[in-house]
């Protein structure tokens, strides 16, 4: 008996047991999402605007029942502001030309004002009528962000040499400090520094680490604010101090301007400054040549090679230097330096360092003759002013 | 020792094989989901109640490849804003049929009756209306209507509508595939 009660059970029930049990696997394969593992791929990413599409017929039957162009749109490109690399310019947009065809200079004026760069009848301070010197060509770098031309040009017996520099955004008029640090105590050459920055055509400024006078600000901050008395002044307004303004403008501080800290601070966020140069003195205020007998920095009074640069209108830049060269001496005053500043078509200036520190990079060396080591060498500084193209910064569209 | 029934020892292998089947799809496809009876065409209904009812959040909701349409921005001109409204009033969506499902895919055929912006561009232009708003006046005649075949996809919770370029150009006012001029 015992046999029989643990026997298999019948294969019937066998059977039916196996059946159902393959049913439902059957139907639990069949529940299987197919999209399962990808559920999570399908999110929603994408955007229209239709508001702005039902704008944008709006717009165009506006303009066409006023008769007006339609809206344009057109890309405006900038540097974002801590960025410390600019976007590297383009190869295909340098040129050179002769110095003795200097009207071609006008096919590539011409091609700046179709960029929009200059407008119709934006004055520029190269003349084509002027009396180029001989032992450098005009060179150029121009995008649809920028204009830039240097030249050589014999002012009262000089060489001067002349940067002029429209910008499409003010982000392309930028300060550089070695290592990007205030108080480095590093100093390179700037053909190292504008390489390193990408810029299209980089200037001396203020030497500022080889002084302790005058007002730094750097990348928006106050970051010397000397008050130690300096000739019945104080050295942080020993000086005339230029600022320059996130719109691209110049500011000036007046030689024993009275601020405090704070005052200083509220003033640099009221006026939305980017940074200074602290050298000086002011060479021309509004168009007019100014003179002054007395001043700490740059001995004034002394024929030495000049540096300055000008402001001519909305992002419209001129950097004229005085330099030694071959059977001509730079022997300008400040004073004299002013003068002939002023004969261009500025609406202010102010003096940078200039003696053995005045420079110009452009593309990949420098364009004025170097002062420094016998004109043997770059002098190793602290710091510069560069342009630099915005194509391939941050671009914005600008409905016009 | 017991004797092993050969029937039991086949059935035991083919669950123990069935069972390496799902562990293995499993690893492929990742958690295993569960077929809804959600119809396909609630969602549809859904969205184009959404818009109607000036819901976008809710609308788009609904979609599975767009996170906005942007209509929840604001109309910079006066002419901008009765165009918006004119837009959601005059759109109409039938259902042609049920949802045919496939998977976790279905399709699903409608007709929509739409504000045709293109239309009222040129009627204005062409010097049938004056303006904007004499225009939208008459928006009857400048209706257009489209039938178009909707792709729908199951999510895992809820059917969701793949937006495509015919169905967006439908729902900004333009005849599908010939979009914004």
């Amino acid at each position: 008996m015992k046999g029989k009660h643990s026997a298999e059970p019948p294969w019937i029930f066998s059977l039916c047991m196996i059946i159902s049990s393959l049913l439902c696997l059957v139907w639990a394969l069949l529940q299987l999402h197919p999209s399962s593992g990808v559920s999570g791929q399908s999110a929603n990413s994408r955007s229209v605007n239709t508001v702005a599409e039902v704008e944008a017929v709006v717009q165009r039957l506006t303009s066409a029942l006023e008769g007006a162009q339609p809206e344009v749109v057109r890309i405006h490109y900038s540097i974002p502001e801590e960025d410390t690399v600019a976007p590297p310019p383009l190869e295909t947009c340098y040129g050179t030309i002769p110095w003795d065809q200097p009207e071609l200079v006008l096919e590539v004026l011409d091609q700046a004002r179709e960029y929009g760069l200059l407008g119709e009848d934006e004055t520029v301070a190269f003349d084509v009528n002027a009396e180029f010197s001989d032992d450098r060509d005009i060179e150029y770098y121009l995008d649809e962000t920028i204009l830039t031309l240097c030249w050589k040009e014999i002012v009262d017996n000089r060489v001067c040499s002349f940067v002029e520099v429209k910008i499409a955004d003010a982000s392309q008029f930028r300060r550089k400090f070695a290592d990007d640090t205030f108080g480095s105590p590093n100093r390179y050459y700037s053909t190292e520094m504008h390489k390193s920055t990408n810029a299209v055509v980089t200037m001396n400024a203020d030497f500022y680490q080889h002084r302790d006078f005058g007002i730094v600000v750097y990348q928006r901050q106050l970051r010397r604010f000397p008050l130690e008395p300096s000739q019945g002044m104080h050295k942080y307004n020993v000086l005339e101090n230029c600022f320059v303004t996130a719109q691209g403008d110049f500011l000036y501080t007046e030689l024993g301007q009275e601020f405090t800290q704070e005052e200083l601070e509220a003033w640099i966020a009221e006026n939305d400054i980017l940074f200074s140069i602290s050298f000086g003195p002011v060479l021309v205020k509004d168009g007019q040549p100014r003179q002054i007998d007395r001043y700490l920095v740059g001995e004034i009074m002394g024929g030495y090679v000049r540096a300055g640069i000008g402001q001519m209108g909305p992002l419209h830049y001129l950097y004229m230097c005085v330099s030694n060269a071959p059977h001509r001496v730079a022997d300008w005053t400040v004073n004299q330096f002013a003068n002939a500043f002023a004969r261009k078509p500025v609406q202010s200036a102010y003096c940078l360092d200039g003696g053995q520190t005045a420079e110009i990079v452009f593309r990949d060396g420098t364009y004025n003759y170097i002062e420094y080591m016998f004109n043997t060498n770059e002098r190793p500084v602290s710091d510069n002013i560069y342009f630099a193209t915005a194509i391939g910064g941050v671009e914005t569209e600008v409905r016009e | 020792m017991r004797k092993i029934h050969a029937i039991w020892g086949a059935a035991a292998g083919v669950f123990v094989l069935a069972g390496v089947i799902l562990c293995a799809l499993g690893l492929r496809h990742g958690v295993l989901l569960v077929k809804t009876d959600h119809d396909p065409s609630r969602t549809v209904g859904e969205f184009f109640g959404a818009l109607a009812a000036d819901e976008p959040e809710t609308a788009y909701g609904c979609l599975s490849n767009y996170k906005t349409l942007g209509l929840e921005n604001v109309p910079r001109t006066e002419d901008g804003a009765m165009l918006l409204n004119a837009l959601r009033d005059n759109r109409r969506c039938t259902l042609l049929g049920a949802a045919q499902r496939h998977g976790d895919t279905a399709r699903q055929s409608i007709r929509l009756r739409f504000l045709d912006l293109d239309a009222l561009e040129t009627s204005i232009l062409s010097g049938q209306f004056a303006d904007i708003p004499s225009a939208l006046d008459d928006a009857e005649t400048l209706c257009a209507e489209a039938e178009l075949t909707l792709t729908l996809r199951f999510d895992g919770e809820s059917w969701k509508i793949v937006m495509d370029q015919a169905l967006l150009d439908a729902i900004q006012g333009h005849t599908p595939g010939e979009g914004a001029a």
